[in-house]
């Protein structure tokens, strides 16, 4: 099963690569995105042995499968809308059809390589396959020909070239350490406690600024608001909503790593700093964003700093509402950049101060638009608010006082900041007449879809969900 | 006591007869490089024996220094061959006399007299070749401590018979301080005589001169002293480059004329490798602009910084 | 892992021979002038991997010398060249942001701090801390030359420079780790210039220049 979650991105890679008609590139995405989301929903069912799999290279446990099932989830929800917004977009700009080929090939092959991410426990195979996610999304993010669209993808491929190469610098050190020459993750994490202390902590310092570069961890982040902002909305739904959550799994693996060799102290002072620096330098920026594509990824990064932070306060209480942030906010941002796709489409601009009235243009689009973003501030009823709320309980359940006080009043701040900039687009009446309604239904379905999943974690948790948050959890080594 | 005395002689000899040959052969190799014949590699002796016979002119606002400087000029390469090994691995009676920075100094006592008395002439051309070859001179004394401090740690001597002696061992030879050492080395070598990408000694256009501006009033006896001294001085330079720093071998272990006479061959034929290496650097590298030979310099010092640190820190 | 005294000082020497390449890349003003430089390195990263599998006697030493040769030493400066010729045709010298000697000043600095780093790691011979201290430092001033270049192709070179160092750190430490890691590694490597040289192409056509000074309308 692992084998077959594994090839068929392959597969539908390779029927686009032909040229096939555009109807049947949009089939082969479809059923490999359906096909994602299927297995890895039977996974979570727990169908095949638990939650312990392995095949050959690939292997899952319960942290791979919470990772697959998001990646699951984002991936079908932005294939869903990439049809339509193909459609849209051809209708609209000039677009050149010969390139769609090459989107959907590359679409197919960007899925492929996070979905291999998580589907290992090699820290080299996981190395590989996180620096090739970065190389297949390079020429989707400059899918449009603009000098905007060329700088983004410049940043993006040389800032994540260079945290990857840290990263790897970081794994070679971790296997050094160990004195043996292997790479599973499991083998490593029984030799730390005998790895050499200082080593370990240069090794988990340069995994962490590594893989934070990909992750968008302040002040490596220089490229995520420019690459999210500029790839097409699908492509950046895919950008926030799975790519950086493999590299927060590699940080994850490379935290328990770490725990086992050097005990909490280290690993959460450092993880603290990260996420409390990400909160507040995105915060910050939220303030003053012109541009409501760049606004969803500054709230990306907000949201990986609230990952870290929940991360390092260790604990199960804090990792369980940490994976559930992790599912939370991929779900919500995803649906948000598909939205705003939809906006982009009708409205033709990228700008806030130019877009207006989104919930009378596109009283569907506008709706989602808003809860969407209310969910990101963090408000009750939507999903966010619970697991946030879990990892402030954490916070201060754990006497880290100061830790929590500041968690919340950064994320405060970027509520301001997103509310603010919400209010101006959603509400009023657009500047010039737009033909009302949506563009098609494939842009429309997965909004729905998405404002489902926002709504309901945040009423209520499943037992099964439960109980699978906390077996990731204890692969991750609560302490 | 004799033997020490003709040895010393035969290596004042052998410096002095041989040097202006070195730069015949570099003149030559250059020629073949950019496929012309060339002159003769005996040329350096024609010019000096020509001028030997000349007249030499001396400009009226000129004070004693402006006569006197050619000899110095010509003697203090000769007084450093007293301090480093050019013929035997065994110290000469004369070599305690001074140690490397003292040879370093006895070599910058000629230059500086030069530039005095090229400022002397009045002219303005003497004074840009002074100004010019100071700020060489300046920027390449950094690199040439460092290059000592790194030898003195290595050996434990700053005598170069001893340094000799001592790096010979593989040990040294082959060890990273001593790779970037020589590097450095031979960077200084190229500025300290004038050679591309410093300065182009075959150069005509008198703005761009550095060492040349310096010679230009001379004539007659003079310039044939100038010219057999820088010829030594890059001799000497040279050897010290090779004996001490890159191959502490072939020098004559005994006072024995066969061994002593090897010892002048494996000499000329380290001169001759590095007569073919200056060469092709001339032949394939450009003239640096003035401001850029700072970089250069600052490159070397890099160079020579790091191989201090890299025998401190005992890789 | 370093048995005789003669191999181990050939690859200090080589090492050393590597560090000097790399200051080389970081002084070069010609756009050639750095991919040579890289070349070079990789030349000499080869040896020193050639080096170890003589002397460790394992196969995939050898293979590893052979990949690093064609594809870092020939391919890819091949790769780099056919982008610089065909593309670049305004301005092929190079400038810096922060001007020659002071980027050969920090990079010396970088190099010395690569050495405090990672002299106090245990189980190293001395050979290999020569070519760990090599690696580390080149990684530094690879990423010292991305960020003090203007020009995108040099800012290539730096990182590929940085990606040479990190081999050969990994040579000195985990040399016995399995081939499959290190063909990917290299595949993605290839990738990844295969996809900045189509990037700087594209940053030609558009711009006109390779100057990513002139690529800044992103800010906020």
């Amino acid at each position: 099963m692992l084998l077959a979650i594994a090839l068929l991105p392959l597969a539908a890679a390779l029927v686009c690569l032909v040229r096939p008609p555009r109807p049947v590139m949009e089939g082969a995405t479809l059923a490999n995105a359906t096909g994602i989301l299927v297995i890895a929903s039977l996974m979570v069912a727990g169908r095949w042995a638990g939650w312990n799999l392995s095949y050959g290279f690939l292997s899952a446990d319960a942290l791979s499968v919470w990772f697959l099932f998001l990646v699951g989830v984002v991936t079908f929800l932005a294939s869903l809308h990439s049809v339509g917004y193909l459609r849209g977009d051809a209708r609209h700009e000039n677009g050149r059809p010969q390139r769609y080929h090459l989107y959907y090939v590359l679409w197919n092959v960007f899925t492929g390589t996070m979905v291999l991410a998580v589907l290992t426990r090699n820290l080299g195979l996981l190395w590989i396959a996180i620096e090739a996610t970065t190389l297949a999304s390079a020429f989707l993010v400059w899918f449009h020909d603009r000098p905007e669209t060329l700088e983004a993808a410049w940043k993006y491929v040389l800032l994540t070239s260079v945290g990857s190469l840290l990263a790897l610098l970081g794994t070679f050190l971790v296997v050094f350490a160990a004195g043996a020459p292997t790479l599973d993750w499991t083998v490593l994490r029984a030799a730390a406690p005998r790895m050499a202390p200082g080593v370990l902590q240069l090794a988990f310092v340069l995994a962490l600024v590594g893989y934070g570069t990909k992750a968008g961890y302040a002040p490596m982040h220089t490229w995520l608001p420019d690459a999210h902002s500029q790839a097409p909305s699908p492509v950046s739904a895919l950008l926030s909503g799975a790519e950086i959550n493999t590299a927060v799994y590699a940080i994850m693996r490379f935290r328990s790593i770490a725990l086992a060799g050097l005990g909490p102290a280290f690993p959460s002072r450092l993880l603290l700093g990260f996420g409390l620096f990400s909160l507040a330098l995105a915060a910050f920026f939220l303030l003053v964003q012109k541009d409501y594509k760049r606004m969803l990824a500054y709230s990306s990064i907000e949201h990986m700093g609230i990952i870290a932070v929940g991360l390092s306060l260790g604990g199960p209480l804090a990792l369980a509402g940490t994976l559930w942030q992790v599912f939370n906010h991929a779900v919500a941002k995803a649906t948000l950049f598909l939205t705003s796709g939809n906006i982009l489409l009708k409205y033709r601009t990228s700008r806030i101060t130019e877009v207006r009235g989104v919930l009378t243009a596109m009283p569907f689009s506008g709706a989602v638009f808003l809860a969407g973003g209310l969910a990101l501030t963090g408000l009750p009823p939507f999903g966010p608010f619970l697991s946030e709320f879990t990892i402030f309980s954490a916070a201060f359940r754990q006497h880290l006082v100061a830790a929590g006080v500041a968690l919340v009043l950064l994320i405060t701040l970027a509520l301001a900041g997103l509310i603010k900039w919400l209010n101006r687009m959603v509400f009023g009446y657009p500047w010039e007449p737009l033909p009302a309604g949506e563009n098609n239904w494939w842009t429309t379905l997965p909004l729905g879809l998405g404002l489902f999943l926002v709504l309901v974690p945040g009423l209520v948790w499943p037992g099964w969900a439960q109980a699978l948050a906390a077996a990731a959890a204890g692969v991750m080594g609560v302490n | 006591m004799t033997k020490a005395i003709i040895l010393n002689l035969v290596q004042f000899l052998t410096v002095l007869l041989f040097a202006p040959l070195v730069k015949g052969w570099i003149n030559r190799l250059k020629a073949v490089f950019q496929s012309r014949r060339g002159p003769s590699v005996w040329q350096p002796y024609h010019d000096i024996f020509k001028l030997l016979g000349k007249q030499s002119v001396i400009p009226a606002e000129a004070s004693w220094i402006f006569s006197f400087a050619p000899y110095i000029y010509f003697t203090v390469p000769l007084v450093v061959v007293l301090l480093i090994p050019v013929l035997t691995t065994f110290p000469l009676f004369m070599a305690f006399m001074g140690d490397m920075l003292g040879g370093g100094f006895v070599l910058a006592l000629g230059g500086f007299f030069l530039v005095l008395a090229a400022m002397d002439t009045g002219s303005a051309f003497g004074g840009l070749g002074s100004s010019r070859a100071r700020f060489v001179s300046f920027m390449a004394e950094p690199v040439l401590m460092m290059v000592f401090f790194t030898v003195s740690l290595a050996t434990q001597a700053t005598i170069p018979y001893i340094v000799n002696k001592t790096l010979a061992g593989p040990a040294l030879l082959l060890a990273p301080s001593h790779i970037l050492m020589v590097l450095a080395f031979f960077l200084v070598v190229l500025a300290e005589t004038g050679r591309i990408p410093v300065d182009n000694p075959a150069t005509n256009q008198e703005l761009s001169m550095i060492d040349e501006a310096r010679v230009m009033e001379y004539s007659g006896r003079h310039l044939a002293l100038l010219q057999w001294g820088s010829a030594m001085k890059m001799f000497v330079l040279l050897t010290i480059w090779w004996n001490v720093l890159v191959t502490p071998w072939g020098l004559a272990a005994s006072a024995a004329p066969a061994a002593v006479g090897l010892a002048v061959i494996v000499l000329l034929a380290k001169m001759a490798v590095a007569a073919l290496l200056i060469a092709f650097i001339e032949g394939t590298l450009a003239k640096l602009r003035l401001l850029r030979v700072a970089e250069y310099l600052g490159a070397a010092f890099v160079v020579s910084l790091l191989a201090v640190i890299t025998y401190t820190m005992g890789v | 892992m370093f048995h005789s005294l003669v191999a181990g000082r050939l690859v200090d020497s080589l090492a050393t021979l590597f560090l000097i390449s790399t200051f080389a890349s970081v002084v070069a003003r010609q756009m050639m002038g750095c991919v040579y430089a890289y070349a070079t390195q990789s030349l000499l990263l080869t040896a020193v991997a050639l080096t170890l599998a003589v002397v460790t006697g394992a196969p995939h030493l050898y293979l590893l010398a052979g990949l690093a040769f064609f594809v870092k030493a020939l391919f890819i400066p091949w790769l780099l060249k056919r982008t610089i010729h065909d593309s670049v045709h305004e301005k092929r010298e190079l400038s810096f942001y922060f001007g020659m000697p002071a980027s050969l000043i920090t990079s010396g600095i970088l190099v010395v701090v690569a050495w405090a780093a990672t002299s106090n790691l245990p189980n190293l011979g001395a050979a290999a801390l020569a070519a760990l201290n090599a690696g580390v430092g080149t990684i530094l001033i690879g990423l010292w030359t991305m960020i003090s270049r203007r020009e995108a192709v040099p800012q290539v070179v730096g990182l590929l420079c940085a990606e040479n160092g990190l081999m050969m750190a990994a040579l000195a430490t985990v040399a016995d780790l399995p081939l499959i890691t290190e063909i990917g590694i290299l595949l993605d490597l290839v990738a990844g210039v295969l996809i900045m040289g189509i990037l700087v192409r594209h940053m030609v056509a558009v711009g006109r220049t390779t100057d990513t000074a002139k690529f800044q309308r992103l800010r906020g």
